[in-house]
């Protein structure tokens, strides 16, 4: 039986926006057949490593992502199959031995900073979404989050903005919106553009 | 005669950026009862006080070039319910022809132009913003071919308009609208998924006011 699953890529810096883009689609397709895969699952195991390597992993960096695994997914969904989502542990940065069961949906959205990176994952993506936010808002917004939200000292967010955040986004996120077929400035609370996904989805859901 | 608000989307970006291709698709993906188009080549001003010589100067990239006033009339014409003559533009002589097209006061009404988002009056009306881009680079090779090609014009002349007119309008008046858009489509007509994403939401949008 032909299964024709529609993959939509999902991709912009750090606090873009893109969780909100996403969340705002997906609450509208609540109980319907439309399922999200967020990158963030996919970081690899790094349990052959001592605690110490691990809290000096650049999660930025596209080498942190298990690439493979998430191909592997995608083509099980494309195919019909089930999928066993990993679960990642971020305090530990390891992966835990529970996993979510995805089932084969018509529409599935993969979302995440790295998205448009891996070339296989490029050709597998039947639309390609970029959710783009000047750097300055998008630095005030993780500032924000992460003093305010996760009691980060404004020193250690300085740090790791400089180190890894920043040039990772100019290396490996900001020239993939080169690809992107559409791009959403603002973010979350662009409902002008967050509508015309909807539809563009509702029409597909339907057809 | 249905009482539901006119919706407006605006569709932006710079010469040769696929505009007027991605407006086509669109236009031709939907019913003629539904939507009409209104460009903004068509209200330049008439400049017919100027003089042959001081006409050859104009500069057609510049906003101060159109005539808003009119384009505002017809837009609030439209919204009334009512259909509005638009000019036509004599690009050869450079002043308005007498001849004008009827547009009708359909549901959805799209405004395209280089300048739609730099005159502020225009674009608070708009519904839905939309901009086209596509890196400068290939917008000057299209632009190169179409004048070359297509018009007959030497790369001289293309060069000095692109250096003197194009490149320091689309900087200072066009480019800075691009914070204004809602949507953004890379690369142009050839971008078939993202011109059928507007056309799927143009079509949602034309069900609910049917729905009303």
């Amino acid at each position: 039986m032909e299964h024709k699953t529609i993959f939509i890529g999902i991709a912009g810096g750090t606090a873009s926006g893109k969780t909100t883009v996403v969340e705002k689609i997906m609450e509208r397709f609540k109980n319907e057949s439309v399922e999200c895969l967020d990158l963030d699952a996919y970081y690899k195991d790094f349990s052959h490593l001592t605690p110490s390597e691990r809290d000096h992993l650049n999660f930025d960096h596209p080498q942190s992502i298990d690439f493979d695994l998430l191909i592997h997914h995608i083509q099980l969904l494309k195919e019909g199959n089930n999928i066993e989502k990993p679960v990642y542990d971020f305090g530990t940065h390891l992966r835990t031995s529970e996993t979510v069961t995805i089932t084969p949906r018509k529409i599935v959205i993969v979302e995440g900073i790295l998205v448009f990176s891996n070339p296989m994952i490029r050709d597998l993506l039947d639309m390609k979404i970029f959710v783009d936010a000047a750097p300055d808002i998008r630095l005030m917004r993780r500032i924000e989050r992460d003093m305010t939200d996760r009691g980060r000292s404004l020193e250690s967010i300085k740090a790791q903005y400089f180190k890894t955040v920043r040039p990772m986004h100019l290396e490996f996120i900001e020239p993939t919106k080169q690809y992107a077929d559409i791009i959403v400035p603002r973010g979350g609370d662009n409902h002008v553009a967050i509508s015309m996904i909807r539809s563009r989805i509702r029409y597909l859901l339907e057809k | 005669m249905s009482h539901s608000k006119t919706l407006f989307i605006g569709i932006a970006g710079g010469s040769a950026s696929g505009k007027t291709t991605v407006v086509k698709k669109v236009m031709g993906a939907l019913s003629a009862k539904d939507v009409s188009l209104l460009d903004l080549d068509s209200y330049y001003k008439s400049f017919s006080e100027l003089s042959d010589d001081e006409r050859a100067k104009i500069n057609f990239d510049h906003p101060d070039s159109f005539d808003v006033e009119l384009l505002l009339e017809h837009i609030n014409e439209l919204k009334l319910g009512k259909a509005i003559e638009k000019p036509t533009y004599d690009f050869t002589r450079n002043t308005r022809a007498t001849e004008t097209t009827t547009v009708l006061p359909n549901p959805i009404i799209i405004i395209e132009g280089i300048l739609v988002f730099a005159i502020p009056q225009l674009r608070d009306i708009f519904d839905m913003k939309i901009f086209v881009d596509a890196p400068k680079d290939v917008c000057l090779m299209r632009r190169i071919k179409r004048d070359i090609l297509e018009r007959g014009r030497t790369l001289e002349s293309v060069e000095k308009q692109y250096f003197n007119v194009v490149r320091p309008m689309y900087l200072q008046f066009i480019e800075p609208t691009i914070y204004y858009a809602d949507i953004i489509i890379p690369r142009g007509g050839e971008n078939t998924i993202a011109i059928n994403m507007l056309v799927s939401r143009i079509k949602a949008l034309i069900q609910e006011k049917k729905s009303l």
